[in-house]
């Protein structure tokens, strides 16, 4: 069962992306305990292009999860659009038939739902809730029967021992790869720029929108028509997230929200176990499936040496370099060099 | 016949406590709206400091006859913060929650759900109704075809639009005030009274983008929305609100009690908005679901 | 070695004698193989969604033909053209016929070889966002895709991913990101 997957010595579970069939069962196979996806629609908060799953290659993917042990989470994470609710009552129904293990939803609106239809789904709360202190916390807690938390990505381990203590929810965490700086679910600068956002559609500085410019050397990344980065020649370049970018403030231009890079929290994976985390997640639904098995295979080699009671420290610490490599190939490209 | 409200937001900027009380006291004085939200609504920590006048504003305004209304903060961390939150909930005065743990905490009794919630269709604004929202402020970028639909499918819940100030588009976990002065943001040295309207925050060519504002981020553009009267009666709309900056906000509050009171259409209304020293260009983009920087004279 | 190769491209008195040669029907067999996959992978198709009608123009710049796929389902049709006869697209992916190559095999990453500007992205960003994860779904060997089967497929992959290999080394292509 979720969250308990042994009695006597309660260890990480591992929760890993899929956006496509393919990527699940890449993840499957490389050993996630359970493996997070969504429906190919506006319902979850990574809409992107050929991504994600239609109703029946989600029923194909729990049947092939379930039978490598592995569970499915499905997330229903955006905001229901007004007067089109029933596309989010639909997802839930969907998921409910699949035979998924649990919803991640952040919606009150379909909690709410899931909750009156659907009393025996598990429901998580989505990051997208920002639902960060026990009060927060047990609101879903006592009004949706909501059963585990995805934490914002902000937070310090510190705060996560705290709200642990004070709290009677599962707790899971990201461990790896993107970043939000600003609070997850409460951040409107995507759509201030393109229009569409993760709240209202499901994205984040979506690629339609991006535009690569030159300037004679120069190279401009653009997002909406704003310049979110510049790069001269022979300087690193990358995707124009837009918090993320390079701004001017009080006369100096710098990364003013966040430097262009991503979360790896491996080494911190036994202190978070300390803390009473139930679950580490890896972000991902756009990555291909090589970087997912790559990156499960890793962090599942780290959770099976904590568990055997080995020198977790040490195992983490190599799986880490191993990592790094990983990243270089994958988000490295980021660092190269702009021709 | 309907009549449209209007009431002044919370101001989310580090201003003194001087400066706090003299502008409440011109609001109760000359300001022509039925309700002022107060209270510190973005960082916990400069509540040590403004807690010391809110008690003060609070009478004078209601002593003018206004509906006073408590905001809460946005991104409640510290035990203060959750505090603050508990304190002003279970207080039997009209609050308004600006994350979900105050909603928790009201249990049941009225108050105002801020645009800082995630409000985004009917169903969630009515389960919400049911534990006591009685006015809905929509989140900045929900396009008003959406609002249309909450307004309908709830005719009893009061919407409050937020009709002008710059757009609140962001809270983090970091100080972007400290971050450009390169402090800690536990020794912030509260460098973000320095910006009184927020910090400009420019592209690398220039263009005015966003300002800072300690954890906040928000539009360097005005947000104005400016539909006539009737327009807004036909949309649902019971209430405007008018997000303070540090310009003559009594002007501000004119012009849109002629627009409401049906005196003036949004052509004229736009036309003395613009003379006034904006901090940013006007926009109103999010009204039709566009990107929320665009001004669309419509 | 007597040339240094540009990384990845084809050496330029080959790309000149791939110029005089007449248009091969090439553009007929990949048609036929798309149109196979369409039949025993539907599923790849409904994943493109609106984007199966889109127009990609798909330009190998080391050799002197660019091709043309609408990936319609059984409908679907790829065409060859001089580079100086291409047509207009809603999108075009441009590089080295290698990374290409490379993409459609998940030898390379795409969002890393697009960095380095190994390859070109141009037009509608999403269509190719589409197409790039329906390829990652469809994990193509190039036997499957041109439709051998068992041993055959077996042998034909095993040849081409040591020539793949070979080549990538010989042009001093991006090495392998995924």
């Amino acid at each position: 069962m979720l969250g308990q997957r042994n009695d006597n010595n309660p260890s990480l579970e591992l929760v890993c992306p899929a956006g496509t069939p393919a990527a699940l069962k890449a993840a499957a196979e490389a050993g996630a305990h359970s493996i997070y996806c969504g429906l190919r629609n506006e319902t979850n908060a990574r809409n992107f292009p050929g991504l994600n799953f239609s109703e029946k290659e989600l029923n194909a993917g729990v049947r092939l999860a379930h039978k490598h042990g592995s569970h499915v989470l499905v997330a229903v994470n955006t905001f229901a659009r007004a007067g089109d609710t029933h596309i989010w009552k639909r997802a839930v129904d969907a998921v409910a038939a699949s035979g998924a293990d649990a919803i991640i939803a952040a919606d009150i609106a379909v909690l709410d739902y899931a909750k009156e239809k659907h009393p025996d789904l598990r429901l998580h709360l989505s990051v997208q809730a920002a639902a960060a202190t026990p009060e927060s916390i047990s609101f879903y807690q006592d009004t949706f029967g909501v059963q585990r938390v995805v934490l914002p990505r902000v937070m310090s381990v510190e705060e996560i021992v705290k709200l642990n203590k004070e709290i009677t929810v599962e707790t899971e965490v990201f461990v790896f790869g993107g970043l939000c700086v600003m609070t997850e679910g409460r951040c409107a600068l995507s759509s201030y720029a393109t229009g569409k956002s993760p709240n209202l559609t499901g994205v984040c500085s979506p690629p339609g929108d991006v535009s690569y410019d030159e300037d004679g050397s120069n190279l401009y990344a653009r997002l909406g028509g704003f310049t979110i980065d510049g790069f001269g020649e022979g300087e690193t370049a990358g995707y124009p997230t837009l918090c993320k970018g390079r701004f001017k403030a009080e006369g100096e231009t710098s990364y003013l929200f966040e430097d262009p890079v991503s979360l790896n929290a491996a080494s911190l994976l036994p202190r978070l176990q300390k803390a009473g985390v139930t679950a580490c997640k890896i972000e991902g639904r756009q990555r291909g499936k090589a970087y997912i098995s790559q990156v499960v295979k890793a962090f599942r080699a780290a959770v099976d040496a904590m568990d055997a009671g080995g020198n977790a420290e040490e195992e983490v610490s190599a799986m880490l370099s191993a990592m790094t490599e990983g990243g270089r190939e994958t988000t490295g490209a980021y660092k190269k060099i702009w021709r | 016949m309907s009549k449209i409200e209007l009431s002044l937001g919370p101001n989310f900027f580090n201003w003194s406590n001087e400066k706090l009380v003299d502008f409440y006291a011109r609001i109760a004085d000359e300001a022509p709206v039925e309700r002022v939200y107060i209270g510190e609504v973005i960082c916990g920590k400069r509540m040590p400091f403004n807690d010391k006048v809110w008690p003060e504003i609070y009478e004078r305004l209601a002593n003018a006859g206004k509906t006073v209304v408590f905001s809460t903060i946005a991104l409640p961390v510290t035990v203060r913060d959750r505090k603050s939150i508990s304190a002003l909930s279970e207080d039997g005065e009209l609050v308004e929650a600006n994350d979900i743990a105050g909603v928790h905490k009201r249990s049941g009794q009225p108050f105002v759900g801020g645009p800082f919630l995630n409000i985004y269709n009917e169903q969630t604004a009515k389960v919400l109704m049911n534990l006591g929202m009685e006015t809905f402020c929509p989140p900045v970028e929900l396009p008003m075809k959406s609002v249309e639909a909450i307004a309908q499918a709830l005719p009893d819940l009061t919407i409050e639009l937020f009709a002008f100030g710059r757009l609140p588009l962001a809270v983090s976990g970091r100080c972007y005030h400290a971050r450009a002065h390169k402090l800690h943001k536990d020794n912030c040295q509260f460098i973000c009274d320095r910006d009184p309207d927020g910090m400009d925050v420019t592209t690398l060519d220039d263009q005015k983008f966003l300002a800072a504002n300690g954890i906040q981020t928000l539009s360097h553009s005005v947000q104005a929305i400016t539909m006539n009267r009737d327009e807004l009666l036909t949309k649902g709309i019971g209430r405007l609100r008018l997000s303070p900056q540090d310009i003559d906000m009594i002007a501000v509050i004119e012009i849109y009690r002629d627009l409401v009171d049906g005196k003036i259409e949004s052509a004229e209304a736009e036309a003395r908005l613009q003379g006034l020293p904006l901090p940013g260009a006007l926009a109103n983009g999010y009204v039709t679901g566009k990107p929320g920087h665009l001004w669309q004279a419509d | 070695m007597f040339f240094k190769p540009d990384r990845g491209l084809f050496p330029p008195a080959l790309q000149k004698a791939l110029g005089i040669l007449p248009v091969p029907p090439l553009g007929f067999a990949l048609t036929k193989a798309v149109r196979r996959l369409a039949r025993t992978r539907p599923d790849l198709f409904e994943r493109l969604d609106t984007y199966k009608r889109s127009h990609f123009i798909i330009d190998p710049i080391d050799i002197p033909h660019v091709f043309r796929l609408i990936p319609n389902g059984e409908h679907a049709t790829v065409e060859m053209f001089k580079r100086k006869d291409a047509p207009e697209g809603a999108a075009r992916i441009s590089g080295p016929l290698i990374v290409l190559l490379g993409l459609v095999d998940g030898t390379y990453d795409g969002d890393a070889v697009f960095f380095t500007r190994d390859l070109v992205i141009e037009g509608d960003t999403d269509a190719v966002l589409a197409l790039r994860n329906t390829m990652e779904e469809a994990d193509l060997s190039p036997a499957e895709f041109l439709g051998f089967n068992g041993r055959p497929r077996e042998v034909v992959d095993g040849a081409t991913n040591k020539t793949l290999d070979h080549l990538r080394r010989l042009l001093d292509a991006p090495t392998a990101t995924s």
